[in-house]
């Protein structure tokens, strides 16, 4: 194999490639510093903390919370850049050590965001829908112009086209063997649909939306129960209070 | 030089002066940059692997700051102190063990390698003492400085090998998660809080485990001198290990112990 | 594996395959080797080994899928494949159905795709074509091969215990919830990707700094081939992305033997906090499956079309700018889970992510043009790519649309969509990369009409497998649903026959080129006429690589100006009319 003598090369991002070069010798005063220095931020931060206690107990000072994070999230910010910088050498080191160390640390900072961006405006857009639970939903959330359960209001439409007794006619049609599974009898199901049991199919699901009892006489109407009719029409009609 | 001359100076030559880099480099000095670049990018990994944690404080500490205060009171900020003393001058002495390689004072840097050791040995021993055990079975050393605080449930008599560990009424339970039993809990989602806090310590404290074998290992190959001025990167990679695990705990520590 | 008959080239050395003694001499140096191209060939053969395997598997549930439930003649439900009549067997046929989805999506995501180029292929070219000896940290290098062994013998455990039901995807409640007998395969399925992404995570580490520190002298960024800029990018990926599938699968573990309620509504805690954490790893995940295939098609294209590759640094840069935004786009798979602000935000910025992809596309359509291609098996595979990439680019877009996803999610528009980029990007990519690469790894030629038989029935098998499925994701059939509505069973029968040929296509190919190592023509030096280093080194190359330290004249791509070296016009002939240097 020939040997060729080392040769320059162009990387700009490696500025100690090739040629030799003698390691960073960090002098121990350097260390002890910073030693120093981290003891003294540890003390600080305890400190802080404690005192915010002792304020809260001996004057009855309530701070405001982010007093506290802010500024033991700062301090530690600080400490750990003096250890990354000196001990981790950081600071002597090729540039490109920091550079991979950043986009971890930015890396982290997206996880967090986007996650808190999900978790924490689940209630945001729609109020309404987080104040009850019913089995199989409700559609409460996506109100209609009249601020009603897009169920009801669909049903309002209809009597309003056709009128009550073609209501009851048409519903007694579609379902019979009402308000319970399926019977053998069922037209229109597949066999997949018939091989298995049906777990997990709420009776909500078959029966009317919850609404404020206004007589509609749906006779063999099951409804769902009653301890969710009120929450139901409250929401239908007042947005939710301010989480 | 003949020959003979060059083989018995090379057979007199320590270990890590005879030290032959890779033979895809082209220099030492271009394979010890190489493995720092390296090691730096698996200390993201390991600082990636812990956001996890991070995230799951954030999150659910935005959810139930009741949980967060009234767990986080539970905990006693003097032993975290200390632990977190105790890392920083284990850093410290990582550091000095570094500096010492690269000046030839091979005692020195193998006292600070054991110093090392033993602060990361003293770290778990303290965080398993002070605050696994009473938090699980509500036995206590004799000298722990919580015990001042509960004077009254001391169960009289009620001791262990002869008065080492002194057991206090009611204050055990605070296990995680579904195991939670602690029965003075006000906010019901403290056990939440418990599992964020034991998932992070422990595997916070698997590394400091992890850390101590990597130390053992270069303190062993020290002695017969395989690390010197020229050749330390073992030690090099070690020591950063070693200081990321003091980095997470300076986060951790302040997260759980201080931030009511 | 090592067995070939010996064969010492015009040098005085014999290739990296020669072997070094006897049997047992032999199995001893494959296994300690820190050679990468033993360690890419040792990777390659125990990833098509598993995509046989989840290809059986796949085969399997198409199979199930032909009938919707059976049903015999009277009309007594006779059952499924798997099981006889009853409810109770229906229900146990449903359950094997379950673990062989869940075996097929583990076995091909984490131990076939993710290391599928960046281990085997990437492995063995990636020094050469920078010029250098070996990848930086070669112990690592075997390290993350034994790795990958253990992990998968973990995986391959929890198969043969039983197997696991969830889905490739764990998500919770279900799979953290406390049911006591499954526990121990989910944990250990649960382990074993762990480990797996060790192994990911030491391969990348080894070739970002392998990129940064031993390029060839006179290599700057912009003189490396195309292919590393993307295994570069991957890699990045891997190093940033892999740790965090580490702790979600570890807190998944500690949820199901500890039931710590990180994810568990009853202890407050959120399930769908499960799916952040997993989609945080597994969204840049699928970059990091198809960047390599797009850096095996930047070769590909351009070395068959003998022409420089249009727009070399909009390639390198987009790239890079894939696995930017690969960070930022994970919420698109969990549309029907979050927030309605979060799943806006996410929408919006899923769209960016096909920006540098059509940057990418445009180029290598623009190298074709007035090109003079040579149409063999590699360069109909890089053809392959663009075409079946670009349909599951585009049908990326629907789902990326918050309100088209909310009907599409969990649909097998969505099932098609990812297999055309994944299978139709990634494998179709590899499988071209490896009729490209196959005479400088092996030294052996393959034979060329069959080979491309071959790619003709795996890409009729594809298009018909996989494009019915779209028509039927979108009218409403759901995945990972064993039976279904009798409306969908003339897609699922069509989609099955395809499934057959895709398997008679892989066969084949899998014949042409075990007959290739065999009894194949001994290949030259640069069958293909290309310009990047690893043409510079015998067909296979030595233990060290290269014979004579290669110094750079010239750019990967400059078939204008540069003769080929080792190129034999009479071996293989160029169009006459391609715009390349005269050999003589």
């Amino acid at each position: 194999m020939a040997h060729h003598p080392p040769q320059q090369h162009f990387d700009e991002t490696d500025p100690h490639g090739g040629t030799p070069h003698t390691h960073v010798i960090v002098p121990p005063i350097t260390y002890r510093t910073v030693l120093a220095f981290l003891l003294f931020f540890t003390l600080l931060t305890v400190g802080v903390a404690q005192a915010e206690v002792w304020a809260m107990g001996y004057f009855d000072i309530h701070l405001p919370w982010w007093v506290n994070v802010v500024g033991a999230m700062s301090i530690a910010v600080v400490k750990s850049l003096l250890v990354m910088a000196f001990f981790m050498q950081l600071k002597y080191d090729n540039p490109i050590n920091t550079v991979a160390m950043a986009f971890c640390f930015f890396g982290v900072f997206l996880f967090l965001f986007f996650t808190g961006l999900d978790l924490f405006t689940r209630e945001r857009v729609y109020p309404e829908k987080n104040q009850y639970v019913v089995p199989g939903g409700t559609s409460a959330g996506v109100a209609s112009a009249n601020n009603k359960p897009v169920v009801v209001a669909a049903k309002d439409r209809w009597l309003e086209a056709w009128g009550p007794e073609q209501f009851e006619k048409f519903k007694a049609g579609l379902t019979h063997g009402h308000g319970h599974g399926h019977d053998a009898g069922d037209h229109g199901l597949s066999d997949a649909e018939r091989a298995r049991p049906r777990a997990g199919l709420s009776d909500a699901l078959l029966t009317d939306v919850p609404h404020d009892d206004h007589g509609h006489g749906d006779g063999n109407v099951k409804h769902a129960a009653p301890a969710q009719t009120a929450p139901a029409s409250g929401a239908a009609g007042h947005p939710a209070p301010a989480h | 030089m003949t020959t003979l001359d060059t083989h018995n100076d090379e057979s007199r030559k320590p270990l890590w002066a005879r030290y032959k880099y890779g033979h895809h480099w082209r220099s030492a000095d271009e394979e010890f940059d190489a493995c720092k670049l390296g090691f730096w990018l698996f200390l993201t990994t390991e600082v990636l692997l812990f956001s996890g944690i991070f995230c799951a404080y954030f999150i659910f500490r935005t959810k139930f700051p009741d949980a967060w205060a009234e767990g986080s009171r539970l905990l006693d900020w003097k032993i975290g102190c200390l632990n977190t003393i105790v890392l920083l001058v284990s850093s410290y002495t990582m550091a000095m063990s570094i500096y010492c390689m690269q000046t030839d004072q091979q005692r020195r840097a193998r006292l600070n390698l054991l110093a090392t050791f033993i602060m990361g040995g003293l770290f778990v021993v303290i965080k398993l003492l002070f605050e696994y055990v009473p938090k699980w079975s509500g036995w206590f050393l004799f000298f722990d400085p919580a015990l001042s605080h509960y004077s009254d449930n001391i169960a009289h008599g009620k001791t262990m090998l002869g008065g080492l560990f002194r057991y206090v009424e009611g204050y055990g339970g605070k296990r995680p998660g579904q195991f939670f039993d602690y029965p003075f809990a006000s906010s019901p989602n403290v056990p939440m809080w418990w599992s964020v806090y034991y998932c992070g310590t422990a595997i916070h404290a698997a590394h400091v485990l992890i850390g101590m074998t990597l130390i053992a290992r270069v303190w062993w190959r020290a002695r017969k001198l395989h690390y010197g001025p020229t050749h330390y990167t073992m030690v090099e990679m070690t020591g950063l290990y070693w200081h990321l695990v003091d980095l997470v705990w300076i986060f951790l520590f302040p997260l759980l112990y201080l931030i009511h | 594996m090592a067995s070939h008959a010996a064969h010492h080239d015009a040098h005085h050395e014999g290739s990296y395959l020669t072997p070094k003694g006897g049997f047992l001499t032999t199995v001893i140096d494959w296994a300690t080797t820190v050679d990468h191209k033993k360690i890419g060939v040792m990777y390659l053969f125990a990833i098509l080994f598993m995509f046989f395997i989840g290809g059986l598997a796949a085969i399997a549930l198409r199979t199930e899928l032909l009938e919707p439930v059976r049903t015999a003649v009277d009309g007594t439900i006779t059952g499924q494949l798997f099981a006889p009549s009853d409810q109770k067997s229906i229900t146990a046929g449903n359950e094997i159905y379950n673990r062989l989805f869940t075996l097929h999506g583990a076995i091909m995501v984490f131990m076939v795709i993710v290391p599928s180029v960046p281990a085997s292929l990437a492995n063995f070219l990636l020094p050469i074509l920078l010029g250098a000896k070996d990848v930086a940290f070669p112990r690592l290098n075997l390290l993350s091969w034994y790795v990958y062994v253990v992990g998968s013998m973990f995986a391959v455990g929890s198969i043969i215990l039983g197997g696991v039901d969830t889905g490739w995807t764990f998500y919770t409640p279900y799979s953290s919830s406390w049911t006591g007998n499954e526990m121990g395969r989910t944990v250990l399925m649960v382990l074993g990707a762990f480990i797996l992404g060790f192994s990911s995570i030491l391969t990348g580490l080894n070739f970002v700094v392998t990129v940064h520190k031993l390029r060839a002298p006179g290599m700057g960024w912009f003189d490396m081939p195309l292919f590393v800029w993307s295994i570069y990018a991957a890699a990045i990926i891997q190093v940033l992305a892999t740790p965090v599938i580490g702790i979600t699968l570890l807190l998944l573990a500690f949820e199901r033997m500890f039931k710590i309620g990180i994810f568990d509504p009853a202890l407050g805690g959120d399930p769908v906090l499960f799916q952040h954490f997993f989609w945080f790893y597994s969204h840049p995940v699928v970059y990091v499956m198809i960047l390599p295939g797009f850096a095996i098609v930047s070769e590909l294209i351009s070395v068959h079309s003998h022409k420089k590759i249009f727009g070399y640094r909009a390639i390198a840069y987009s790239s890079l700018g894939i696995a930017l935004v690969s960070f930022i786009v994970w919420g698109h798979h969990m549309f029907a889970s979050m927030s309605e602000m979060a799943s806006t935000v996410f929408s919006g910025l899923t769209f960016l992510v096909a920006i540098p992809t059509a940057v990418k596309v445009f180029n290598w359509i623009m190298t074709l043009y007035k090109a003079s291609i040579s149409l063999n098996t590699p360069m109909l595979y890089g053809l392959m790519v663009l075409f079946l990439f670009t349909i599951g680019g585009l049908t990326g877009l629907p789902l990326a649309t918050l309100s088209t996803d909310l009907h599409l999610h969990d649909s097998y528009f969505v099932v098609a969509h990812f297999h055309y980029v994944m299978m139709g990007g990634t494998i179709i990519a590899l499988v071209g990369g490896l009729h490209h690469w196959w005479p400088k790894m092996f030294g052996r030629m393959y034979n060329e009409p069959m080979a491309m038989l071959c790619g003709v029935i795996v890409f009729i098998g594809f298009n018909v497998t996989f494009f019915t499925q779209f028509f039927m994701g979108s009218q409403g059939m759901p995945r990972r649903y064993a039976s279904y509505v009798d409306e969908f069973q003339v897609y699922h029968v069509i989609s099955t026959i395809g499934s057959y040929l895709l398997l008679l296509g892989f066969l084949g190919h899998f014949f042409v080129l075990a007959w290739s190592l065999a009894a194949g023509r001994k290949a030259p030096q640069n069958p293909w006429g290309g310009l990047t280093l690893e043409w510079y080194t015998s067909s296979p190359p030595p233990e060290h690589n290269f014979h004579h330290e290669p110094i750079l004249k010239h750019g990967p791509y400059d078939f204008d100006t540069t003769v080929p070296p080792g190129w034999d016009p009479r071996d293989y002939p160029v169009p006459a009319d391609a715009k390349t240097a005269a050999s003589h």
